[in-house]
């Protein structure tokens, strides 16, 4: 597998690493447990499209939203979680 | 007809003309007591132990594809109860008995060889675990055994001593622990469960749930029509996200890809079951020659039943650092199992929130070794609607409750167990 | 040469002027630059080189190809022994030596050829049946004679001797196979310019027949944008395009050249692939359709033609309809006397084959039922060809059947990065597959050129039109005929077999497989498979379509070990880390332990010293006068910005908001599901400048997680992280002396109590101008200061801390020494272990109250909170040299050793030189009220009789804080 990085272009999977499921969000501060533990632990793990966080480890080192196949490996697209060009 | 030296010696006068099917090929009734959703080894195990332990007969296993075609046929078919938990070993324990047991009890020889698992460590760190975990075995009734560095040596000859990275300091054994024939498990689990009234349909897949007024599930639906039950018990490995979907749960799993490797036939060299504490490697000798191991998960959600090349190379090396005489062996194939990884690498085998639905699943990559022990308790928690107390621990709640089953302490992250 | 009896001439590999000697089995022989070690026994007249599996049956030389299933040979001697290669695929070298296996004690005279009077006993899953009884037996008796009597060659055991490499490819059409095909594809699409590779297993580029097609060979071997691997095999498709493949660099040589590896791995990455990988020939099932003679007709044709050899004097010629028109004529030149075509479209078979070690002759029988034996010597068999499906079925391609050509052929001949042509594609003639290749290749360029607009109606139309008019005879096996019609030559499995799985029940095509193990042989099924299919087909009477496939995994061909780990391997399996004191520490005899990949020096023995003298003096050296220890590999992060203090606030349970300028302070990092991930300290350098520290363990996954924090979590944070693990050099000094060694070094600082108390940090040049930042911070226990250096500067500071601190006996000590002085000191460290809570570490009041921050909410569910839990208590011996280990076990007095009374586990345990006791830390349940309490520690794991212990706080030494702020 190879995740084109929005800065470091096409790169062999070794050079990743990943985390999971990109569209849980982290609760408000104050929000109910039920809301935390959903957080953390249960996951919609679907057979198809996902989206999910990878980071670039062994290159530029940014957390990036890749929407992959989890049928036919295929990845659709790939962006930096927080656009580097953001940064100051 | 029983399986036996005399049956086959008669049999091989008649060209073995005489033998039955192993298992029928039936069409689905409309109606069980209890149908069970999976024909892998847990769900075929299941529905034996429903008929011998509870007088439940009146079953269906329905298999999507062929049954054994999911991870009872992909695994690497380690049998052990060498673990840490308080809280998990009894359940993987009373699985090991039954598999003593297993080749008379099923009339079917599923090969348990008790050739022993070992686990060999490198570090200071890796030795207290195994002190820890060595300790905690015995105080559960588990055989386990420290052995230094030389007694390591002895028993896998192939390790090289000095190989210049990480020095054998010792290894945990447990000696009634070993590898099994993975496909004469599910078979085996067939033909007994078949013979005691169960129907095993192949070729059939769930496609949605029936449910009463009251929410409760009533039925599924499947490719070959409605079936009603008195109860649906799922074992679906790396599709439970799948099947509990279908009744809108959502479970703390993913399911990722994990592969294994054989070799070419060679004659014995490795006569144990050996895991290495760095790299992630774990080998042992097939009955037919091979040698088959296997390392880590690839890491990321999957369905595809195939690897990549990363793990392929990370196992490599690994055998590579420590049995360097293995370089001239040639891999001859390598494939990959979907694994339901949980937050805290344990399973479930419990009742659900939704009245008459039972889930036995999230695996990991720990499934063959525990289906007797599972089935077992899986069958009693469907027959009584509650728990036995082995399996109690390995309710959906536990996280809500921050009581997880974690013994890598890996955490939330499916991968790290 | 007079030995070669059947060595014809002309040969076109063959080089009759380069005589090469071999031994196989010890007898020496001698063959021809050019041979195979196959063709050069057959030259020779060695037609009997092998044992089969199961039954041990006499075989001879099946193919010409890497796929082979009867001849496989242990080759080599000593630590270059390899076991199972097919003679097919050894090219001979002088001094080859070869020997048959799986046979005891010899090849003619095998002891377990016995099996084959078995054989009504050795059916398909017999052992499922039998060997049940008595339960111990199996894995005593009945398993090890099994396991004896099976596995086939044998490894030497000793180190492979050779070195493997590896390297990545990138290209933008990768063509794979040598065939007339693949030269035609790759010439064709190389001419616009794009870079091209072009794969072959075999030596030279040409396939089974490239007669005609030298200068096209040549004219690509010219392209300067076209790379040729030849003695390389892809092995295995992965996804988005990446290739692995082995190039077998010096398997040829009797052993690799100086600096040659012995093979070589490729990951090669392609924007398009062209698959041409041709097709396999098959067999036809009949009675003894086994024995050594009985050769693929396509074989047979080309050990004549490019060997030179003659692989029979009077041959029968068994087809499924082709007229076999070459080997006929091939024969006709060589001399070989064709006996009968026997041909199955019109209505004869084979009945059965006579002879044991070698064909004697054939029984025959016609339309009419009627029999007749021919003599013969060879059996030329052609059942038809397989396309070479596996690469594309490894990407989850069901390979489809195809009626007219009578062959599984690919479900798809092309996807948006991939073709397919020559006869993998379907095409039986070499005019086509030269046409339809030339036109892949224009096809791949123009796809290369502007990838929207390829057309591909004529590429499928090709191939349509071609299997339109393909009408291959349906036939796979004699329906007449005894019972050992070998479906898998290698493992044995027989017509029969197939027939009494499908009779039991078993009749999915990957059941078959699995109970029978046809197609589980070192050829995975190429020359098997189909026939196990078409047998299936008659037996459950599906079409061959309906019963289709097994899945095709890869290696396409089995690959060694060492290719796959290239480098990795022993010392080198991944770099070692070393501190920039490593060199130093080398100097003074310090003994270095892993850690992770780290190699930390652990102790420092003087001439003498046991290890456990050297860790007391060590630490006694600290606690009585002065010690250092080297702690560069803990984590380093760079923290700015004006959100700093909030996000610290974010990602630490404890508070930062108020941590001033120059001062430091412990942190605890949770996980988000409230157990504790790392510990370290956090130094406020500047308003907006933080420099953090964490466990050497945890350093990359402490980055990646406040990492994931700020870009995923807070993105809107205005910070900056920068790893400076490897910037810094550190070097933990403490001991009564530490302040008067520290001033020596920093005469330009002031290290005094009232200018640098418990905590401070300051920025500032010691040693002649070298900057550093020194932090008063304490692990050891004792007045301590931790001072980081830039890195190139350690071995610097390492040599003057032990120059100045000589008069004060300044002494360093390794991680050993650290451990037992934190452990006297209670600070945890295993104690973080995954498992933990900051409750259960006894820092649960460090968790605030007042703010959100990682794990905050999900460490108040019940279970997190349940005053049951295991907490961290210290252990004293009632008798202090009773010692215990770490992974021992608490129990109270006399509590039975049950999991229910199971009350938790010792985490540390050391020998205290400053106590004169051995002391532990433990996780123990309720701990924290049970100070006082007597228990038990127990070690079963090592026979040890259980240790009375007091619970007692795990503050074991200077619980006030004192030393650490004298």
């Amino acid at each position: 597998m190879r995740i084109p990085c929005p800065l470091c272009g096409a790169r062999p999977l070794e050079e990743f690493v990943y985390r999971g499921d990109a569209t849980v969000t982290r609760p408000e501060e104050g929000a109910p447990m039920e809301e935390w533990v959903s957080y953390v632990y249960l996951r919609n793990n679907p057979k198809g499209a996902h989206r999910e966080h990878w980071r670039h480890v062994a290159g530029c080192g940014s957390w990036l939203i890749v929407d992959r196949n989890t049928l036919t490996h295929e990845i659709t697209r790939v962006a930096e979680v927080r656009p580097s060009g953001d940064a100051r | 007809m029983r399986y036996s030296i005399s049956s086959l010696v008669k049999q091989a006068f008649r060209g073995h003309s005489g033998w039955p099917e192993a298992f029928r090929h039936p069409e689905p009734a409309k109606h069980y007591d209890v149908v069970i959703v999976g024909g892998g080894g847990h769900g075929l195990a299941t529905a034996y132990y429903l008929a011998k332990n509870h007088e439940i007969t009146n079953v269906a296993v329905l298999e999507r594809g062929w049954i054994g075609s999911g991870n009872v046929g992909r695994n690497t078919t380690i049998v052990r109860s060498n673990y840490l938990l308080n809280s998990e070993i009894p359940l993987l324990e009373w699985s090991l008995k039954l598999w003593e047991g297993l080749s008379e009890e099923l009339n079917y020889n599923v090969m348990f060889s008790q050739r022993g698992v070992l686990d060999i460590f490198h570090t200071d760190g890796q030795r207290d675990e195994a002190v820890r975990r060595g300790n905690a075995m015995i105080v559960n009734g588990v055989d386990a055994v420290m052995l230094d560095r030389k007694q390591v040596l002895d028993m896998m000859p192939l390790v090289d001593e000095n190989n210049g990275r990480y020095p054998v300091l010792g290894g945990l054994l447990q000696p009634r622990a070993g590898n099994a024939r993975h496909d004469a498990v599910a078979w085996g689990y067939a033909r007994a469960a078949d013979r005691m009234g169960a129907d095993i349909i192949q070729n059939c897949e769930v496609t949605g749930f029936c449910r009463g007024p009251n929410g409760e599930v009533t039925g599924v639906e499947t490719n070959r029509g409605q079936i009603s039950a008195g109860k649906v018990a799922v074992a679906v490995a790396g599709h439970t996200s799948q099947v509990m979907g279908m009744v809108g749960m959502k479970l703390p799993c993913e399911s990722h890809t994990l592969q294994a490797f054989v070799s070419e036939a060679v004659k014995p060299c490795v006569n144990t079951v050996a895991t290495f504490g760095v790299g992630h490697l774990y080998i042992s000798q097939s009955d037919k020659g091979g040698l088959v191991f296997g390392g880590m998960v690839d890491g990321y959600n999957s369905y595809t039943q195939r690897g990549n090349l990363p793990i392929v190379e990370d196992v490599a090396e690994a055998m590579m650092m420590f049995m360097p005489a293995l370089g001239r062996v040639r891999l001859l194939r390598h494939w990959a199992g979907v694994v339901d990884m949980t937050m805290d690498g344990s399973p479930f085998i419990c009742k659900t929130p939704l009245e008459n639905l039972y889930l036995n699943g999230g695996w990991n990559y720990t499934g063959f070794k525990a289906i007797p022990g599972a089935a077992w308790c899986f069958a009693h928690t469907v027959a009584n609607g509650a728990p036995h107390k082995f399996n109690a621990p390995f309710h959906l709640d536990r996280f809500a409750e921050g009581r997880p089953v974690d013994a890598t302490g890996g955490g939330p992250f499916p991968n790290h167990h | 040469m007079s030995g070669q009896i059947n060595r014809l001439s002309g040969g076109r590999r063959i080089n009759p002027e380069k005589p090469l000697r071999f031994t196989f089995d010890g007898k020496s022989f001698v063959g021809y630059e050019g041979d195979t070690l196959a063709s050069a026994l057959l030259a020779n007249g060695v037609t009997f080189v092998a044992r089969s599996f199961k039954y041990h049956r006499p075989r001879g030389v099946f193919t010409c190809d890497p796929h082979e299933p009867n001849a496989l040979v242990q080759l080599r001697n000593g630590a270059r022994q390899e076991p199972n290669i097919p003679a097919t695929m050894i090219e001979l070298y002088d001094g080859l030596e070869a020997s048959s296996q799986n046979r005891w004690p010899s090849l003619r005279f095998d002891l377990l050829s016995v099996n084959q009077l078995l054989a009504p006993i050795f059916v398909a899953g017999f052992y499922y049946k039998t060997f049940k009884w008595p339960a111990k037996f199996w894995t005593k008796i009945y398993e090890p004679v099994i396991r004896r009597a099976a596995g086939l060659g044998r490894l030497s055991g000793k180190i492979d001797p050779d070195s493997y490499e590896k390297t990545h490819h990138h290209c933008d059409i990768l063509v794979i196979g040598g065939g007339v095909a693949g030269i035609e594809a790759a010439r064709v699409v190389a001419q616009c310019g794009a870079r091209v590779t072009l794969v072959e297993e075999h030596a030279r580029l040409g396939g089974l027949d490239s007669a005609g097609f030298e200068d096209s060979i040549a004219r690509l071997e010219a392209m300067e944008n076209v790379r040729i691997l030849p003695r390389t095999m892809v092995f295995g498709w992965y996804d988005d395009n990446t290739f692995g493949a082995v190039e077998q660099v010096s398997d040829h040589l009797e052993v690799p050249g100086a600096n040659q590896p012995r093979q070589r791995m490729w990951k090669i990455v392609t924007k398009q692939v062209i698959l041409a990988t041709g097709a396999h020939e098959r067999s036809l099932t009949f009675a003894n359709n086994d024995r050594p003679g009985v050769m693929l007709a396509s074989a047979a044709e080309r050990y004549i033609r490019e060997y030179g050899v003659r692989p029979g004097r009077r041959a029968v010629v068994f087809t499924a309809g082709d007229k076999c028109d070459a080997l006929v004529e091939t024969m006709r030149e060589a001399g070989i006397e064709l006996a009968a075509i026997v041909d199955a479209s019109k209505g004869e078979e084979i009945e059965d084959v006579r002879g044991s070690t070698a064909v004697r002759a054939v029984t025959l029988r016609g339309p009419d039922g009627r029999t007749r034996t021919i003599a013969c010597d060879l059996v030329c068999v052609s059942g038809g060809w397989n396309p070479a499906v596996q690469l594309l079925a490894q990407r989850g391609q069901k390979p489809r059947w195809s009626e007219n050509h009578q062959a599984f052929l690919p479900q798809h001949m092309a996807g948006d990065d991939f073709l397919c042509t020559g006869s993998l594609a379907g095409l039986e003639t070499r005019a086509d597959c030269v046409a339809h290749a030339r036109m892949t290749g224009a096809l791949a360029a123009h796809r290369y050129s502007c990838p929207a607009s390829a057309n591909l109606a004529e590429f499928y139309g090709f191939l349509e039109k071609a299997e339109a008019s393909a009408a291959r005879h349906p036939f796979f096996e004699s329906a007449v005929g005894g019972s050992k019609k070998f479906i898998d030559l290698q493992h044995d499995v027989t017509r029969g077999d197939v027939a009494l799985a499908t009779r039991e029940g078993y009749r999915s095509v990957e059941h078959v497989k699995r109970y029978t193990t046809m197609g589980m042989a070192t050829d995975q099924g190429k020359n098997s498979n189909i026939h196990g299919i078409a047998a299936m087909s008659k037996s459950l009477g599906k079409s061959m379509g309906q019963v289709g496939t097994t899945g095709f995994r890869p290696p396409y061909r089995p690959v060694s070990i060492g290719a796959l780990a290239g480098r990795s391997r022993g010392r080198q399996w991944r770099p070692i880390l070393r501190t920039p004191l490593h060199g130093w520490v080398e100097e003074k005899g310090g003994v270095f332990v892993e850690s992770g990949l780290w190699h930390r020096s652990q102790y420092f023995p003087e001439p003498g010293e046991t290890m456990q003298q050297a860790i007391k003096r060590e630490v006694l050296a600290a606690r009585n006068t002065v010690g250092f220890c080297d702690v560069s590999t803990l984590g380093k992060i760079d923290l700015q910005g004006p959100d700093a203090a909030a996000f610290l606030n974010k990602v630490y349970c404890n508070g930062f908001a108020k941590l001033p300028v120059g001062k430091a302070r412990y942190g605890l990092m949770l996980r988000e599901d409230g157990i504790v991930f790392d510990d370290g300290t956090v130094t406020r350098l500047g308003e907006e400048h933080y420099f953090i520290t964490t466990t050497s363990a945890e350093s990359d996954s402490v980055l990646s997680h406040i990492e994931f924090c700020h870009q995923v979590l807070w993105p809107q944070m205005d910070i900056a992280l920068a790893d400076v693990s490897e910037d810094w050099a550190g070097i933990a000094l403490a001991g009564p002396h530490a302040r008067s060694v520290l001033q020596r070094i920093a005469p330009d600082m002031d290290v005094s109590n009232d200018a640098m108390p418990f905590l401070a940090a300051r920025e500032g040049t010691i040693l002649d101008g070298v900057r550093a930042r020194l932090f008063r911070i304490s692990f050891s226990g004792e007045l301590a200061f931790e001072i980081y250096v830039p890195a190139r500067h350690g071995r610097a500071l390492a040599e003057a801390l032990e120059c100045e601190g000589q008069e004060f006996g300044i002494t360093p000590y390794g991680v050993e020494a650290l451990d037992v002085l934190r452990i006297e000191k209670g600070h945890v460290s295993s104690e973080l272990n995954r498992f933990t809570t900051a409750s259960d570490l006894g820092l649960g009041m460090m968790m605030s109250t007042k703010k959100d921050y990682v794990g905050r909410t999900l460490s108040a569910r019940p279970g997190l909170a349940d005053s049951d839990r295991e907490a961290v208590v210290g252990l004293k011996p009632l008798d202090p040299s009773h010692s215990f280990r770490q992974g021992a076990h608490i129990f109270s007095k006399g509590a039975a050793i049950a999991p229910e009374s199971d009350d938790g586990y010792v985490t540390s345990s050391a020998w205290s030189p400053t106590l004169g006791s051995h002391i532990g830390i433990a996780l123990v349940r309720r701990g924290r009220e049970r100070l006082g309490e007597v228990i038990e520690i127990v070690d079963p794991l090592h026979g040890e009789r259980p240790v009375p212990a007091e619970i007692v706080s795990h503050h074991f030494f200077d619980p006030e804080n004192e030393r650490v702020r004298s």
